[in-house]
């Protein structure tokens, strides 16, 4: 019984794992519409829910970098040097298609759901 | 970008320092320096923000949890890089396809090349032993080679971001027809290795008549009987004859590893060639006339004179019983085939009697 409660937690974490990561490049894009380095970034995610480890984190502003979706610069900030990461102009126009995705998605989703509580 | 934890400027037991440079061990050479400056001032920043919570600077234990939580500096190191695995999930389904083709042909090539010098340079049972023992080196060679070529493709495909394959690069019209009966891959590899192995006993049988006689081979041992020339004449052509149907079901079954089964008219043209190659074998092998001789003295011709009557009169009936079981086979698949195909035509009558 312990031996498939421990099985069934541990499907849950990964899914639950698969479905975070899926929401993970929208929500730093969408926090990033204000100036953040990664420390500030991470504890805003945090602070609204998306709890993100930094190893995953950093390389994936990195990769939205590469990708032109983000500009960064190097500031001093209270006598410290951080890279700071906001928006570029690309990454404003893919927010919003994927903000208008996401909100299709929840639209369909909500959708099935109604069928199947009707259908139980 | 100097940070506070600079292996260069900071003490050398320094825990953060250390890990940092560790860190930096595993990053690419061109952005080492930029990466190292970017975790150093975030880890900074979560330092000085856990030290103001505290009212006091952490020690070394606090120090090394909140390390530990950022993980290992090789696998923190290996996330900046851009190629995650070593063959990805959209390449692997192509390299385990390949993979599988390619030790089923490096099998059948090694084996089939094996068998053809072990003819020529004469077959024992040591030489067959490491023939079979080498097999799994050359296994893994082939293995190493395709893994490596599909590597170097994932490399290609992630670095360059190409689409692979092409979303249109496929045709379902090509895609092979259901038939109701067929049969199953295992089916065909197991039928494919008891063939091979017919035809190495075969090509061993004669240097190791324990093989056949078992413990009355010894028996044998220094007898004045031994096969005609013609019997090795016509042996040796027979055995390779029997290579013939082997390549065919190879040939089914590499096919069958695409997902395409052999229709039920291509196993009966199969079935048909190999039940054609075997009659042909043993009709031309009941045409030699003499089969043993008697090697020796005069005396010897006399003793065993009526050993040879036997064992040709066991050879002749063997292939004649072998020669008709195989024709009797031909027949009932024709048969079978016939009945088949007029079956519709009997179940019609049948519904009219009913009505």
């Amino acid at each position: 019984m312990a031996y498939s409660m421990k099985v069934t937690d541990d499907l849950f974490e990964n899914l639950r794992m698969e479905l975070r990561r899926g929401c993970l490049v929208l929500a730093v894009l969408s926090q990033l519409r204000v100036e953040h380095y990664g420390y500030t970034l991470r504890k805003a995610l945090a602070d609204h829910g998306m709890s993100i480890d930094e190893g995953t984190l950093y390389p994936l502003l990195r990769r939205l970098e590469a990708q032109g979706l983000l500009a960064s610069e190097w500031r001093e900030e209270a006598k410290r040097n951080k890279r700071f990461y906001h928006l570029s102009p690309e990454g404003r126009a893919m927010l919003a298609h994927l903000l208008e995705e996401w909100n299709t998605i929840n639209e369909s989703l909500a959708n099935i759901f109604a069928v199947n509580l009707k259908e139980a | 970008m100097d940070s506070q934890f600079s292996s260069t400027t900071a003490p050398a037991d320094d825990l953060i320092a250390r890990y940092l440079h560790a860190i930096g061990k595993h990053l690419p050479a061109s952005r080492r320096e930029d990466i190292l400056a970017e975790i150093s001032a975030n880890l900074i920043a979560e330092v000085e923000d856990r030290e103001a919570a505290l009212g006091r600077a952490l020690n070394k234990t606090e120090q090394a949890e909140l390390l530990k939580a950022h993980d290992r500096p090789f696998l923190v190191a290996a996330r900046y890089r851009p190629q995650q695995y070593l063959i990805g999930p959209t390449v692997f389904p192509y390299y385990w396809l390949i993979l599988r083709i390619a030790l089923v042909v490096s099998a059948f090539a090694y084996f089939l090349s094996g068998s053809i010098l072990l003819g020529v340079q004469g077959v024992t049972a040591a030489k067959i032993g490491g023939m079979i023992a080498r097999f799994p080196y050359t296994a893994l060679l082939n293995a190493t080679i395709v893994t490596a070529i599909f590597a170097a493709l994932e490399w290609a495909v992630s670095r360059h971001e190409i689409e692979f394959p092409e979303r249109d690069g496929w045709k379902p019209e090509a895609l092979p027809l259901i038939h109701p009966s067929s049969r199953n891959q295992i089916g065909v590899l197991a039928g494919l290795v008891a063939h091979l192995g017919g035809i190495l006993w075969l090509a061993v049988a004669p240097f190791h008549p324990y093989l056949v006689l078992g413990p009355g081979a010894g028996y044998f041992t220094g007898s004045p009987v031994h096969a005609t020339p013609a019997l090795w004449a016509i042996y040796w052509p027979l055995v390779g004859l029997l290579f013939l149907p082997l390549l065919i079901e190879t040939g089914v079954f590499l096919h069958s590893l695409s997902g395409a089964i052999p229709s039920s008219r291509q196993r009966l043209l199969m079935h048909i060639f190999n039940r054609s190659a075997t009659l042909v074998g043993l009709a031309l092998a009941l045409r030699v006339h003499e089969y043993f001789t008697v090697i020796g003295t005069a005396a010897d011709q006399a003793k065993y004179a009526h050993a040879v009557e036997v064992y040709t009169s066991i050879t002749v009936i063997s292939l004649r019983v072998g020669f008709a079981i195989c024709l009797f086979g031909l027949v009932w698949t024709f048969g079978r085939r016939l009945f088949k195909s007029s079956a519709p035509a009997l179940s019609f009558w049948k519904t009219g009697a009913q009505l």
